[in-house]
């Protein structure tokens, strides 16, 4: 009897493992076409614009916030909660006519209030610059004021040239001030307080595993197409390459170049590339006795050789750097890949007074797509020249306190890794802060320790003239300098921004800061 | 010398001991005379040459940078066998002391180093490793050192509860009673008649302090690029474990032979060594 009972517990046990099977291969097949699962590799730190610092976070706040103006993928700058705008004569007052019945997520109408009140964050004097990195961004602001309830103006302290680019920027979306008011620090750090005015809203967040975005009914602008997109995190690239290939998700921005090939072959899959504001370099830390020597980084550079790079490790994803700046930012002037010349490099050094040269080390992190290979290669092209350097590996979360806000005294990085591009798109966001001289004693966004008070003035120069012409003059007279006469790094390539995305996804657009447009995304 | 030679005859009765010995004799021997069986350097970058499959100029292919495999494994050997046999042995040593300490003098000072080990143990190896590792920085020597320290709790605990059994025995009695100091009787009694359980943790030991020094590398926290070593090769080469599954097969099979190996070395010690075989 007993032995009865077990078989019939057994046979039980075995259909409803063949019903759940069957139910979630149900699930699956009528998984609706409106619905985009999204793997990236890193969760979003924080979905608050002001704050946020990396493209995991920007895609996101790209998703749930509108700017003021906004880039088109081809860089263009339309209209995005402003209608139009004006500039006065003297070049220091814009002002914008906002779109009328914007809705925030929390079903409040955003008005002229909401901006300045969004502004006035990052302009208060006591505003935490080292977090709110809109602060930094915005230094030429004087205020903003509210002309009525659909009309805002920005007075500058002098001309800023590259005004709507900045506005442009994620960084300066605007938010609801009663949400800032309501969450302060915690503001954008869980659904309740990540309210914007975006055409999809955040209704999930769980940390580290997935956020997921509903289409917003009450969007300003054309809706989104997608019901509902989910973003997954999957930090190891191999895995989120073949979720892909197996359909769990739909579509990535990340893929290591090993699988490029396999990706572009497999018929079911679309890969798309468009350039960037993307570049890899390893800067030098000026701070350093022998790097200060412009004759000693001047022979650095000539002794690697990028296409050796690109071909080796990132085949078909990267393209030798021709400046410090990538050509989809404005102010870019082409001044040729730098080839690697041996005997150039050799005789600068001796010049330098450093004939047999000399011991240094690079600093590199693997959070930086290969990083590490990337250092062991510089390592051995510059061991050619008789630079012997060594490498130090340092996980993200120890590298960034050792850049940020540190004196010369405590600087160590002869020569570390860098990732440069601006979210502004302009060369001003480029330059500006990243290699003009520091006055405070610590290299703030200057990790580098760069000065050249040549470059120093041209590059305010620049930031204050409004004729596009004069301004472009300028920054090529800067970048001859940071890039070849006096440089500030290695520059070594510029990236694409990719995405592979099952073919049936059509209209996948990506600017050049990589943010992809989600709501004009469908299934075909 | 006829104990040792029916020690020797029970261990090589075992043919798992055997293989295991052979394979670790070999391991040694790579690691010594590495660079005379290879023309080329490990750190010779060939960037047109990436990820090779084997063939005839690179034996067992190339990695990622294009640097020969067979090169790195055999100069990896050597780092491999640096870390594991320096870091047993300090490791040993710091344990045999402070076990026979704790065991020999008893009471309060036992009390106090068993907690401390206590509270090591309570710690998984490889974590305790890592923490250290954090501390101290990278790189081989204080990968050397992470090791070292994590063994120290195990190696105590069992020497002191060897000479525990052994002080009680007659002998160790009557060096009492005929006025040895404890210091000769340490040296001359304890440590000899507690080593073969020790000799048998110690390979157990190099096994697992490899398979630990692989672990850190393989997480980027040992030893540091570009210097070859098996974990930090296998690490990555994770990121082609599809397009060319050979780059992460040839050094795990290289970790995964050389810590069995250790394994069954130390088991047949231990069984060749057990006292209660002695007689048979």
């Amino acid at each position: 009897m007993v032995k009865g009972n077990r078989y019939i517990y057994l046979t039980l046990l075995i259909l409803s493992v063949f019903f759940l099977i069957s139910v979630s291969s149900l699930a699956q097949s009528a998984k609706s076409k409106d619905v985009l699962v999204y793997g990236t590799s890193t969760d979003a730190a924080t979905l608050d614009p002001h704050v946020q610092n990396d493209s995991h976070s920007e895609q996101i706040v790209a998703m749930l916030y509108n700017t003021l103006v906004k880039f088109e993928p081809d860089g263009k700058i339309v209209p995005d909660l402003a209608e139009n705008w004006s500039v006065s004569e003297d070049n220091l007052t814009w002002t914008f006519k906002l779109k009328k019945g914007v809705k925030f997520h929390n079903g409040k109408e955003m008005t002229a209030n909401d901006v300045k009140g969004t502004y006035d964050r990052f302009l208060a004097e006591d505003a935490d610059a080292t977090r709110l990195l809109a602060k930094n961004l915005t230094q030429m602001f004087k205020s903003v004021d509210v002309i009525d309830d659909y009309t805002v103006s920005i007075t500058t302290k002098s001309p800023y040239g590259p005004m709507l680019s900045l506005l442009s920027n994620r960084t300066l979306a605007i938010m609801d001030p009663d949400v800032i008011a309501k969450y302060g620090a915690s503001t954008g750090d869980f659904v309740e307080s990540s309210i914007g005015t975006g055409a999809f809203k955040i209704v999930e967040w769980k940390k580290d595993e997935e956020i997921v975005v509903e289409r917003f009914e009450d969007y300003f602008d054309e809706k989104a197409k997608l019901q509902k997109v989910i973003i997954r995190t999957i930090p190891e690239a191999a895995s989120r390459v073949i979720a892909l290939e197996t359909g769990e998700i739909d579509m990535t921005n990340q893929f290591p170049a090993e699988d490029l090939q396999r990706l572009k072959n497999n018929p079911n899959i679309t890969v798309r590339m468009t350039p960037s504001v993307g570049a890899r370099l390893f800067r030098f830390g000026c701070n350093n006795p022998i790097i200060s020597n412009t004759l000693v980084r001047r022979a650095i550079i000539y002794a690697i050789d990028r296409q050796a790079i690109i071909d080796g490790m990132f085949p078909g994803m990267a393209y030798p750097s021709t400046c410090s700046l990538t050509p989809v930012v404005w102010g870019y002037t082409n001044l040729g890949v730098i080839d690697q010349d041996l005997e150039k490099s050799k005789s600068l050094l001796a010049e330098a007074g450093y004939p047999n040269g000399f011991k240094t080390k690079i600093v590199t992190t693997p959070r930086y797509e290969k990083g590490v290979e990337l250092a062991e290669v510089l390592s051995a092209q510059l061991s050619m020249v008789g630079i012997d350097a060594e490498i130090e590996v340092l996980e993200w979360s120890v590298l960034l306190p050792l850049w940020m806000g540190v004196t010369p005294e405590v600087f160590d990085q002869p020569i570390f890794i860098m990732g440069a591009g601006t979210s502004m798109m302009d060369a001003d966001g480029g330059l500006r802060g990243l290699y003009t001289t520091t006055d405070t004693g610590t290299n703030e966004r200057n990790y580098g320790f760069y000065s050249n008070a040549e470059v120093d003035k041209l590059i305010f120069a620049a930031m204050q003239e409004t004729n596009p012409d004069k301004r472009l003059e300028l920054y090529k007279r800067a970048l001859e300098i940071l890039y070849l006469e006096d440089p500030m790094g290695i520059m070594l390539f510029d990236t694409y921004n990719r995405t592979a995305s099952v073919s049936s996804l059509q209209g996948v657009e990506t600017n050049g800061v990589g943010m992809t447009y989600f709501e004009r995304i469908y299934f075909e | 010398m006829l104990i040792k030679s029916k020690v020797l005859k029970r261990f090589l009765k075992r043919k798992s001991s055997l293989v295991g010995g052979i394979i670790i004799i070999i391991f040694i021997l790579v690691a010594i005379f590495g660079p005379y069986l290879t023309s080329r350097n490990p750190l010779d970058i060939d960037l047109r040459n990436t990820y090779q499959k084997p063939n005839r100029d690179n034996w067992l292919g190339t990695d990622n940078l294009g640097r020969d495999t067979l090169t790195r494994l055999i100069y990896g050997a050597r780092i491999t066998l640096i870390i594991s046999f320096t870091s047993v042995f300090l490791g040993t040593l710091v344990g045999l002391i402070l076990g026979v300490i704790a065991g020999y003098y008893g009471g309060l000072i036992d009390n106090i180093l068993m907690r401390t080990t206590d509270i090591l143990l309570a710690f998984p190896g490889l974590l305790l490793a890592i923490a250290i590792v954090a501390i101290l920085g990278s790189g081989i020597m204080n990968t050397m050192l992470a090791i070292a320290f994590y063994s120290i709790p195990y190696i105590a605990r069992i020497v002191r509860g060897v000479v525990i059994s052994i002080k009680g025995l007659e002998y160790i009695q009557a060096c009492e009673v005929i006025g040895c100091s404890n210091f000769i009787t340490i040296i001359n009694h304890i440590i000899p008649n507690s080593m073969s359980q020790v000799i048998v943790n110690t390979t157990l030991n190099l096994g697992t302090a490899i398979l630990t020094s692989s672990a850190l590398s393989f997480l980027g926290l040992g030893v540091q690029p570009p210097h070859p070593e098996w974990g930090a090769m296998l690490s990555t080469a994770r990121d082609v474990m599809r397009t060319t599954p050979i780059a992460a097969l040839i050094p795990g099979v290289a970790i995964t032979l050389v810590v069995l190996s250790f394994s069954l070395v130390g088991d047949g010690l231990r069984d060749a060594l057990d006292p209660r075989l002695k007689n048979n």
